[in-house]
């Protein structure tokens, strides 16, 4: 009753009309961002992360937790229109949602797309409800073995987010960990990489390095291919008929739950449910030839099972402190910027806060079904804005943000760095996105390494000796082994996908 | 010698290791700080370094083996600097005088260039693009939200 009273404050909290118009323009910016053709949800929320900075705590969030839902409904938009999935996660989406699409039923696909996505985001709030006392219960026997082994389960999360490539994905998960060093140190408060500037003893700003490597990369790459505007033909009225709600209940229930489920599993990223959806929903259908040309289901169990991991994330987030997605891993530094350290004692520290952002997620989503979706004709005539106009003021929009951060030119400076290097690393297939989840997991790391190996003279043994430790690493392991089979799968189906000509980035 | 057949990675490894032999020497100097020998501000650079440093090593002889996948992709992701240095150039500048002309001017100044250098605009429609981008934002950062940007010699 008590997690149920706290939710009821949260959204008391959330519903004031200065709240719920944050959501509502975080939402619609969001979705903005998301459609324009090549920045998927990732790059749509760390470039619009500054903005929600400079506004006070809780507005911020609420404004973030729309720029959020807006931005992943963003990508499925461009993926159900015009065939770009902004990430792996959206390329099941284009199967069938293109079809649709050119047979003129893009609107009702689209729809159907947000109603799974709200359908999920409160199956993923219902689940917090449950899971939260657990967790607050488990928080105070939390020690510094307990956070190694946690940093140690973070590191399971290579494997989905490497990309292809898991000694790229080890090395720039190191260098992230390298970069989070810069600054003083924890122990001795000695500077570290200094090299004599008082600049860098402040260490490196999370989200200049973030800006950098996500907006001011995908800029470059839209240069590099010399994007220009992109039509977007009627997409047609967004509600979908009785017919294609009947069609899509049970399929979007079917998503929802392989979602949901799996995406409690940190490591178990949106790419691997998404696919596992549409391929069991195939499997079930009596129809499965109809895949691929235009079936509702397609769209539907995909899309539920992407809203639903991103909504089950939200656990292991909160809980753990481990993202188990991109925008996650981008929306983890946001809610760091108002002094919140996810994590098992989140609960315990930040509750009335906590459950103001639980319930700004579902103001978001909301926010999404009943303002958004019928304002589809906007966005896509706003995407009709050319290249050469946008990317300057993405450009401009990126500098500001690095700027406003801590008010400091060298922020600017690295995030302009790191959006030349995010550019080479893309064009040379080095994973971003474990360098920013090690530089943001360092500093956590760091003081559990020292801590734990100062509690015992056995050193590090220790975390094999505690139960709740020892426990996290044997899941770990178990995640490890769960998450090489389940990307080995993805990466063959996308590899399928890919040679059938769906341009996956 | 033998040329290793994926030259990217190569050069990757090589910088790896490089970073890794930095982030160990770093560990060194910060050891001399530490009151334990093995606990202290250098114990994860030590640790960092070393595994940068193998790392590297495991992907310097990775980039040795022919695969012909790998080649066919590097083929078709080649790096193209001619089309985004001009764009880097702009944005360097553009951080370098902030401070000098203010934020303003400079705003102003680097939204010309990159209409012109991104969407190869005539100067007379860069430059309205530029007043009415500069305004705006003005209007929402500076007068709404508030936050003091460089003001240099004019602003």
């Amino acid at each position: 009753m008590d997690t149920l009273h706290l939710l009821l404050s949260g959204f008391a909290e959330a519903l004031t009309l200065e709240n719920v118009l944050m959501a509502a323009l975080g939402a619609l910016v969001g979705t903005f961002v998301g459609v324009l053709p090549g920045l998927g949800p990732t790059s749509a929320i760390a470039i619009l992360l500054p903005v929600t900075a400079v506004l006070e705590p809780t507005q911020g969030i609420i404004m973030l937790a729309g720029i959020y839902y807006g931005a992943m409904y963003g990508g499925s938009t461009t993926a159900i229109l015009l065939n770009i999935p902004g990430e792996l996660s959206s390329v099941p989406t284009c199967l069938d949602g293109y079809p649709l699409a050119k047979q003129g039923k893009g609107g009702p696909a689209l729809g159907i797309s947000a109603i799974g996505s709200f359908v999920a985001g409160i199956m993923g709030v219902i689940g917090l409800v449950f899971f939260a006392p657990v967790l607050a219960d488990q928080a105070l026997k939390f020690g510094p073995p307990e956070y190694l082994a946690l940093m140690v389960l973070a590191l399971t999360l290579m494997v989905s987010l490497s990309g292809g490539s898991f000694l790229k994905a080890f090395i720039m998960g190191a260098f992230g960990y390298a970069l989070s060093l810069v600054g003083l140190g924890p122990s001795t408060g000695v500077p570290r990489f200094d090299y004599g500037s008082a600049k860098l003893v402040g260490g490196l700003d999370m989200i200049s390095i973030i800006i950098g490597l996500f907006a001011i990369t995908e800029v470059l790459k839209g240069i590099e291919e010399k994007r220009v505007t992109t039509v977007i033909g009627n997409p047609g009225s967004v509600y979908p008929s009785k017919a294609d709600l009947q069609k899509s209940v049970k399929p979007m229930v079917r998503g929802g739950l392989v979602g949901f489920f799996l995406g409690l599993l940190p490591g178990c990223s949106a790419a691997i449910t998404s696919f596992l959806a549409y391929d069991l929903e195939k499997k079930v259908s009596k129809h499965p030839e109809r895949f691929g040309h235009g079936a509702m289901e397609g769209v539907a169990a995909p899309e539920a099972a992407n809203n639903a991991t991103s909504s089950a994330g939200f656990i292991p987030l909160f809980s753990l402190g481990i993202p188990s997605s991109p925008p996650l891993a981008i929306l983890l530094a946001g809610l760091m910027i108002y002094g919140l350290t996810p994590g098992p004692v989140l609960f315990e520290q930040n509750t009335t806060f906590v459950w103001a952002v639980i319930a700004s997620m579902f103001v978001g989503n909301a926010m999404l079904l009943v303002l958004n979706l019928p304002m589809v004709w906007l966005w896509v005539k706003l995407t009709r804005v050319p290249y050469g106009i946008m990317a300057p003021i993405i450009l401009i929009f990126c500098t500001i943000g690095a700027y406003s951060v801590r008010n400091s030119m060298f922020d600017v400076f690295v995030a302009f760095l790191f959006g030349g290097l995010g550019y080479l690393f893309s064009t040379y297939k080095w994973p971003v996105v474990p360098l920013v989840l090690c530089f943001i997991l360092g500093p956590l790391l760091e003081e559990s390494l020292i801590q734990t190996a100062a509690m015992s003279a056995e050193g590090l043994a220790i975390v094999l000796q505690r139960p709740i430790s020892s426990v996290i690493l044997v899941a770990a392991a178990a995640l490890l082994i769960i998450s090489l089979v389940l990307n080995r799968r993805t990466q063959k189906r996308v590899q399928e996908e890919r040679e059938r000509g769906i341009d996956v980035s | 010698m033998r040329l290793p057949y994926n030259l990217p990675d190569f050069f990757g490894a090589l910088l790896s290791i490089a970073i890794g032999i930095v982030v160990s020497l770093e560990a060194f100097r910060l050891h001399a700080y530490s009151p334990s020998q093995y606990v202290g501000d250098h114990t994860l650079p030590a640790t960092l370094g070393l595994l940068l440093i193998t790392l590297g090593t495991g992907l310097l002889f990775h980039s040795f083996r022919d695969k012909k996948e790998e080649r066919k992709t590097d083929a078709e992701s080649g790096f193209r600097p001619k089309s985004v240095l001009p764009c880097l150039l702009v944005l360097l500048l553009y951080a370098l005088v902030i401070d000098i002309v203010g934020y303003v001017l400079a705003t102003f100044l680097a939204s010309i260039a990159l209409f012109r250098v991104i969407g190869s605009y005539k100067w007379s429609r860069s430059i309205a693009m530029a007043i009415v981008l500069t305004g705006c934002l003005y209007a929402v950062f500076v007068v709404w939200l508030k936050i003091a940007f460089p003001t240099g010699f004019f602003f």
